[in-house]
């Protein structure tokens, strides 16, 4: 859930360029058009009649040939003579590199049927090959850069600073190296060959190295779209291979850095769902142990009341027990111990549950069971049972 | 990625691939120049011969002021506005263009038929790109996942047959490639006026986020589209992306069973190892 909302937060921010596009977009639109009729009043309004009057339709059907050229990748505005052609083997060999990188320029695609489904089971085989080659270099790297962590920390252990500063650091000092040797030299040199501006090499470089390939710059192809098209730049043999080795490490790099931004964001999720799974866990002990004591209090007073059920079972076989003896001796009740026993013979009814309750103790029935089959009626041992049990208080 | 170690040899991994990455390059350069030099050479040629037929017809211009005209619209069109067509175009930056856009970045598919020209375009899109990238990765990864659960939870429920257990893969791999790989081209193809064998063409580029951006939807100025046509396609371009992510776990799980099965012998190394060369597999295959 989390994922697809920062996914939806991801889709608003980036309307964001929007703002700062439009502008540019909708000046750009009447500009080409001001030129346009400009370059039609310059070369044909002036011109005697018997010239052909480029009316603005043809222009645009013109517009469309040159489109469709510009996008089979002719570049209209060179003659025969000093063209470079795009599938020459080194430029074939960069767009190999870029299908599989999925990179994709863009700047150079197939266009015939052939071509095309080629392309694709091309890709279709080797984007898993370079994955794999990826993940070896990776490894490489990490390795070497491992080692060299290592070192740096023997270093600085003496120093006596924790671990956690160690690592940080280390993260650190990786992310400032990668960035010194696989973005800001790269930089530096595509400026100095290629002529760009110096935020136009680190856009390039970082548009290849994350795999998007905008392709409005590329490296190596400067010689074929451009304003002064007639001059192409004299490129060294191996500029495209070295060009081609730097992508490969610059993306083992870049899949390293950005699979620990991943790492972070990981970190951070996990961190919030301790945190929820830490109150659930607190919730669920509060609950728990309110049940616990609530079932506590219950036991202690079924115990305590099972107590008390003991208790005068015990001290009803006492009686009886005594009864039993005193069987022959002459019941006598004297008015009081009468009237005693008429009011205790209100309590009749505690005695029945008592009686009741105390029935689940076998020992205890069958002693009582004897002695009311003894010949005893209930109710006259229940009265004497009561008189005895005063007496005895 | 599991690394093995064969029991008696030890094979340098690494400099293995990288002879038949290089190998693999050289192959396909071949071939690529092999199939499409002709073909350019042909359109060169024939370029050639219109510009000669233009000038013929309307000699109210000559070499040069052609050329010059030649330069304009290059101008125009390495801007990203699409010179053939009025100024009534749609813009290349409403909102569902943008969204597209954004997506295309995250995705990193990039196109480049659209990239920002501004200076603060470009600084914003390298940062929002940095972060964006991973954010996406986990969100696919995430997707695979959540996919494979319920794929599994649903298997359960059924007998344990393995013949009807194929079948149910089978029949989702199916689905999927029709909803995900056959219709949205119909789709294209009808909306855009392009042949199948093209639509299908920009639907594997841009799946695969390889993104030449020869064919893009939403691009001819000729055309009238409904105001959310890229959105649509954009949100098409996400999903595609996270059922292409389940295909490859559950692909690499069962490639992992297989050789489990067959090779009994071979050691993995430990988990950490496996787990950070997978994210870095999947951040290169960017599923």
């Amino acid at each position: 859930m989390l994922l697809i909302f920062s996914l939806l937060l991801i889709g608003f921010v980036g309307c964001l360029p929007r703002l700062s596009f439009i502008p540019q977009d909708s000046f750009r639109a009447p500009l080409i058009l001001h030129s346009f009729s400009e370059f039609l009043n310059l070369y044909c309004v002036k011109l005697p009649t018997r010239a052909t009057v480029l009316t603005f339709q043809l222009l645009s059907f013109r517009l469309q040939q040159l489109v469709s050229a510009v996008r089979a990748g002719v570049n209209p505005s060179s003659n025969l003579s000093n063209q470079t052609s795009l599938w020459d083997l080194s430029s074939s060999f960069f767009f190999a590199g870029t299908v599989i990188t999925t990179i994709g320029f863009g700047n150079i695609s197939p266009h015939t049927e052939g071509g095309r489904i080629f392309c694709i089971l091309y890709a279709l085989l080797g984007i898993p090959l370079f994955g794999f080659l990826l993940a070896g270099v990776g490894d490489q790297l990490g390795t070497i850069f491992g080692k060299g962590i290592a070192k740096v920390e023997k270093m600085i252990v003496k120093w006596k600073v924790s671990q956690t500063k160690i690592r940080v650091i280390s993260t650190l000092l990786f992310i400032l190296f990668g960035c010194l040797i696989f973005v800001a030299l790269p930089a530096v040199i595509f400026k100095h060959i290629e002529g760009w501006s110096t935020l136009e090499s680190i856009y390039f470089v970082v548009i290849t190295l994350t795999t998007i390939g905008f392709g409005d710059f590329v490296a190596g192809e400067k010689g074929h779209l451009t304003e002064g098209g007639s001059e192409n730049l004299e490129y060294l043999d191996y500029y495209k291979p070295v060009v081609w080795f730097w992508i490969l490490v610059g993306l083992a790099y870049f899949a390293a850095v950005l699979s620990m931004i991943g790492d972070w964001f990981r970190v951070i999720s996990k961190k919030t769902k301790e945190e929820v799974g830490e109150f659930r866990a607190h919730a669920a002990e509060w609950t728990a142990n309110v049940s616990a004591e609530f079932k506590e209090t219950r036991r202690r007073l079924s115990v305590d009341i099972y107590d008390r059920f003991q208790r005068a079972a015990s001290i009803k076989r006492k009686l009886s027990s005594e009864l039993g003896i005193n069987a022959t001796m002459n019941q006598e009740m004297t008015p009081g111990k009468r009237t005693l026993s008429a009011n205790l013979g209100e309590d009749k009814e505690t005695y029945p549950s008592l009686t009741l309750s105390l029935s689940p103790v076998p020992g205890a029935l069958t002693r009582n069971g004897s002695l009311y089959l003894n010949g005893l009626s209930p109710d006259y041992a229940d009265r004497q049972e009561i008189a005895i049990i005063e007496n005895l208080k | 990625m599991a690394w093995f170690h064969l029991a008696r040899v030890k094979v340098n991994w690494t400099a293995l691939l990288i002879l038949a990455h290089f190998t693999y390059l050289l192959i396909g350069a071949i071939i690529f120049q092999i199939l499409e030099r002709e073909a350019e050479s042909n359109n060169r040629n024939h370029f050639q011969l219109e510009k000669l037929h233009f000038l013929a017809n309307y000699t109210c211009l000559d070499g040069p002021a052609l050329e010059k005209f030649v330069q304009v619209i290059l101008y125009a069109w390495e801007k990203g506005v699409n010179p053939s067509g009025n100024s009534t175009n749609p813009s290349n930056w409403d909102f569902s263009s943008s969204f597209f856009f954004a997506g295309t970045v995250v995705t990193t598919i990039g196109y480049g038929n659209l990239s920002p020209s501004t200076v603060s375009g470009q600084v914003f899109c390298v940062f929002y790109a940095l972060c964006g990238i991973p954010l996406n990765l986990a969100f696919l990864k995430q997707m695979g996942k959540c996919l494979t659960i319920h794929l599994g939870r649903l298997e359960t429920g059924m007998v344990a047959v393995k013949a009807v257990e194929a079948l149910a893969v089978s029949l989702f791999f199916i689905t999927g490639s029709l909803l995900f790989l056959v219709i949205p081209p119909l789709l294209f193809s009808y909306v855009e006026s392009w042949t199948f064998g093209e639509a299908f063409y920009f639907a594997f580029i841009t799946l695969s986020t390889i993104g030449f951006g020869d064919y893009v939807v939403g691009t001819d100025p000729g055309k009238e589209y409904i105001s959310l046509y890229r959105c649509l396609a954009g949100i098409w371009i996400i999903f595609a992306l996270a059922w292409l992510a389940l295909i490859l776990n559950m692909g690499v799980r069962i490639m992992e069973n297989l050789v489990i099965l067959t090779h009994p012998g071979f050691k993995k190394h430990k988990e950490e190892d496996e787990e950070v060369s997978s994210s870095k597999l999947e951040v290169t295959s960017k599923i």
